[in-house]
């Protein structure tokens, strides 16, 4: 079982007022964690600062060996940090294709991989049938042409994932990949998560609210409260630590 | 400190005023209404050529001076309330580089419009004879209208720092800046502050170019020349700042008086090279944001 | 799809044909003027590769403009070979637009920018009025047409038709350079970085260098732009960077409509014609140009194109309604 992102006396202040007061912990390769807790636990603020969204106060983050703290976002894409965001972004006013194709040629640039003649503007044709094809794998290849901003909002976040899997990160962090979804997208999305890394084998890293998605896609669970963790572990084991269920008392029906 | 000193320091002061009574009308209007007006300088060119005709018909007294002034501040202040309820309503919206554009092309309408109805020449007009002439002070010399500017630019300062801080406008002004919405939810109604806002910015600028009419000749320049160094005072001393207005007109002021001392033929340039440095150090400005 | 691509060709060379025929036909005053619509027109086309392809919008691109004509125009009363010389303002544009952009384009806002990029072009302005060897406020005239030598042959551009041609070769070899440019792979990031710059970063683009690239790119060409204008109107003043001349290319552009390529140089033919009309009243021009200004910012956001295509899918959503089909599932033609 080897580490691929190791975390240790991670800090982050906001001027005087501390979001996250010494996190640690470890992302093992090829599992699922999920980061739970309240609201205003600072989930959000550790993902923007393990993503490099927003720089660390202090502490170190380790990938593959590596301290990428002080590396901005894009470097650490390069290095294979993937990302979602809970309100999806992708680009509006390109096409569902052209979103997909953009990923793929960055993939291709960041490993170094030719991409046809310097001269060539249109994308290659192998390109766009790769493209086509992870459109299929989110369910969109019907929507390929259509302009981003038309897409519902849970088209949108397809098509977030399917431009974060095109550019095959070793690590995915997803940020509340279920937000604001009726229930059976809510199922659908969990299906497609667990069968897209069950076939590619990346590891994964969500913070969610709903507990059956947590249930249905993580394998690990740490829970953050006022930027500290309380508890971590296996589901079960955080579902009855008792600490947990005060923290969570009255907030979700499925922990009592 | 000798005589050339002393001058220069005066000169920048009365600079810097100039630049901070344009400034703190801009920075009104961005602080409260998150509004980027690149046609500020245009409503005080506007109110510098309106006070320019008053006081043909009014006579060159000081009281006359500082009527026709006000006058002028009044007549800018309505076209302000004009064109924000034509135009600036609707660009507030618009993402800021469509605001920036959109207020440029305003600051083009006024310009044209003054060339059209007072023509292109310069006209050039004394200050009226009460605050003309030099003062002593012993050895020293100073202008009189340098330290009429002067003087006013402090009283517009305490006031504006009254208002907002000790009355209760100001309050309501303030929490109008910093939640709109929420403003709005308590009972008041936003959309008349904010007209309020723009009328006093508007009328404070039209003031203004009363107020500074004889400290330049009269161009149809004026408004983008006013305009780009009060928007440099105004992001060097932090948007929507008053204090921080105040802070970079007085750099901004001594930096160009002294470079008229080093470099007098090309007028102005210090004040780019000013703010290009400071960019530099601290790309978001010398304070923060605020309404203060 | 490639059907589309091929009436576009169509239509470019078809055009291209039309401006070479130009001097043929038109009196030398038309011909002044087409050959000042190509070199403003390739400069709005420079400025646009920033603003409506990249998300920067600069107030100062004349600056680079006033650059080149400068080197040429000083250049070319000295002598010097006039291919050289315009490599040299491409060299020189690039050079102060990466000095220019390095500082300006990492950390700041879009009013920072803009109050900067403005800031520097006035820096230039008055320096360039006050240096006596460049004509000071009046600028540096009898600039001479020049004549091209390529080792035995002579190619003589002293002729006002042979410049044009001269003019509309380079204008339309770089302007097809930019067309590629925002349609190849790097014009997709920059799109990307427009749209969204924090989203393209993280899919791993160095957000800071590509726009610190086009921005190069951007201010060669327009520096080429200017020197181009150098030898045509033979006469360069401190006009050609003052903000009135970058606030043109903003015009033009919009006006044509910042979503098209091909808008900025609309832009231009349109405006040389409303230029036209409202020359003679002091005063007017401004308030045409700021009223236009507005009006494009107000009410018509996309500028002609924009209304136009607009229309188009206007049109096609019906026709699809009728034929049953869901108006979103209308492809769009992505922007030419």
């Amino acid at each position: 079982m080897s580490v691929i992102l190791e975390v240790r006396d991670l800090r982050k202040s906001y001027g005087a007022m501390p979001i996250l007061k010494g996190i640690d912990f470890d992302l093992v390769r090829g599992g699922a964690l999920a980061l739970i807790g309240p609201n205003g636990a600072g989930k959000t603020t550790l993902f923007k600062v393990l993503t490099g969204e927003t720089p660390a106060t202090s502490g170190s983050v380790s990938y593959a060996g590596e301290e990428i703290v002080k590396l901005s976002a894009f470097r650490r894409v390069r290095k294979g940090i993937g990302r979602t965001f809970q309100v999806a972004r992708v680009f509006l006013e390109m096409s569902a294709l052209e979103n997909v194709i953009v990923a793929i040629e960055r993939r291709m640039r960041m490993a170094g991989q030719p991409l046809g003649r310097w001269y060539d503007f249109r994308p290659s044709p192998q390109i766009r049938r790769e493209a086509m094809v992870r459109l299929a794998e989110v369910g969109l290849d019907r929507q390929c042409a259509m302009e981003a901003r038309f897409l519902s909002h849970g088209d949108k976040k397809r098509l977030e994932l399917a431009i974060s899997l095109a550019l095959e990160p070793e690590v995915l962090m997803l940020d509340e990949p279920t937000a604001g979804m009726s229930p059976s997208d809510r199922q659908d999305t969990v299906k497609l998560l667990k069968r897209l890394k069950a076939e590619r084998g990346f590891t994964m890293m969500m913070t969610e609210h709903d507990m059956d998605v947590v249930f249905g896609l993580a394998d690990s669970a740490m829970v953050l409260n006022y930027g500290e963790i309380i508890a971590r572990g296996s589901l079960e084991a955080v579902r009855d630590d008792p600490m947990v269920r005060e923290v969570y008392l009255g907030h979700e029906a499925h922990d009592a | 400190m000798s005589m050339q000193d002393i001058f220069a320091l005066v000169n920048g002061l009365t600079v810097a005023m100039s630049i901070f009574l344009v400034a703190a009308g801009l920075t009104l209007v961005f602080g409260v209404l998150r509004m980027l007006n690149f046609a500020h300088g245009g409503f005080f060119m506007i109110g510098a050529y309106l006070t320019f005709t008053f006081v043909q018909s009014l006579g060159s007294g000081l009281t006359q001076f500082l009527l026709a002034s006000l006058a002028a501040g009044i007549v800018v202040g309505v076209i302000g309330v004009i064109c924000d309820r034509l135009i600036l309503k609707r660009l507030r919206h618009l993402d800021e580089s469509y605001m920036l554009i959109g207020t440029f092309g305003l600051l083009l309408v006024c310009t044209g419009a003054v060339k059209l109805v007072w023509g292109i020449d310069y006209y050039s007009v004394s200050p009226p004879p009460e605050v003309s002439g030099i003062l002593r002070f012993g050895q020293v010399m100073i202008p009189k209208y340098s330290l009429f500017i002067i003087v006013m630019g402090l009283v517009v300062f305490f006031a504006l720092e009254f208002a907002i801080h000790r009355l209760w406008i100001g309050k309501i002004v303030q929490a109008v800046a910093n939640d709109g919405w929420m403003t709005g939810l308590l009972g008041l109604n936003v959309p008349l502050l904010f007209t309020g806002v723009v009328v006093v910015a508007f009328a404070l600028a039209g003031f203004a170019g009363g107020l500074l009419l004889p400290n330049q000749s009269l161009s149809p320049e004026l408004g983008h020349a006013y305009t780009l160094n009060a928007f440099i005072a105004v992001i060097i001393g932090g948007l929507g700042n008053i204090r921080g207005a105040l802070l970079a007109s007085l750099i901004l002021g001594i930096t160009e008086s002294m470079s008229a001392y080093i470099v007098p033929a090309m007028p102005g340039i210090a004040i780019y090279l000013a703010m290009i440095a400071i960019l530099l150090v601290r790309p978001n400005g010398l304070l923060h944001r605020g309404v203060s | 799809m490639a059907a589309a691509r091929l009436s576009v060709a169509i239509w470019t060379l078809a055009g291209l044909v039309v401006l070479a025929s130009v001097p043929l036909w038109a009196n030398p005053g038309w011909t002044y003027v087409a050959g000042l619509i190509l070199v403003e027109g390739l400069f709005c086309l420079s400025w646009n590769l920033l603003f409506g392809f990249s998300g920067i919008a600069t107030f100062g691109h004349a600056a680079f403009f006033a650059l080149g004509a400068y080197l040429v125009g000083w250049g070319l009363k000295g002598g010097a070979p006039f291919l050289l010389l315009l490599g040299g303002a491409a060299l020189l544009g690039a050079v102060a637009s990466a000095l220019v952009g390095f500082v300006a384009l990492r950390r700041m806002s879009g009013l920072h920018l803009a109050v900067l990029t403005l800031a520097l072009s006035e820096v230039l302005f008055i320096v360039t009025g006050n240096i006596h060897a460049l004509g000071g406020v009046d600028g540096m005239g009898s600039i001479p047409r020049p004549v091209i030598h390529f080792g035995l042959v002579e190619v003589s551009l002293r002729d006002s038709r042979a410049y044009f041609w001269f003019l509309l070769l380079i204008c339309a070899a770089l302007a097809l350079a930019m067309w590629w440019l925002v349609h190849s792979r790097f014009g997709r990031v920059l799109r990307c970085i427009k749209q969204d710059a924090e989203r393209a970063a993280f899919i791993g683009v160095n957000v800071a260098r590509y726009r610190l690239a086009a921005f190069v790119v951007a201010g060669a060409i327009a520096a080429v732009a200017g020197g181009l204008s150098a030898p045509w109107t033979q006469i360069v003043t401190p006009a050609a960077g003052h903000w009135v001349h970058s606030i043109q290319a903003v015009l033009n552009s919009l006006l044509g409509g910042v979503g098209f390529f091909w808008g900025p140089l609309l832009g231009t033919a349109i405006f040389a014609g409303i230029d036209l009309l409202t020359r003679t009243f002091a005063g007017l021009s401004e308030i045409v140009v700021g009223g236009i200004l507005l009006m494009i910012v107000l009410a018509f956001p996309g500028g002609v194109l924009g209304f136009l295509a607009a229309q188009r899918s206007r049109r096609q959503q019906r026709n699809a309604a009728r034929a049953g089909v869901p108006a979103s599932m209308v492809a769009k033609e992505p922007a030419e």
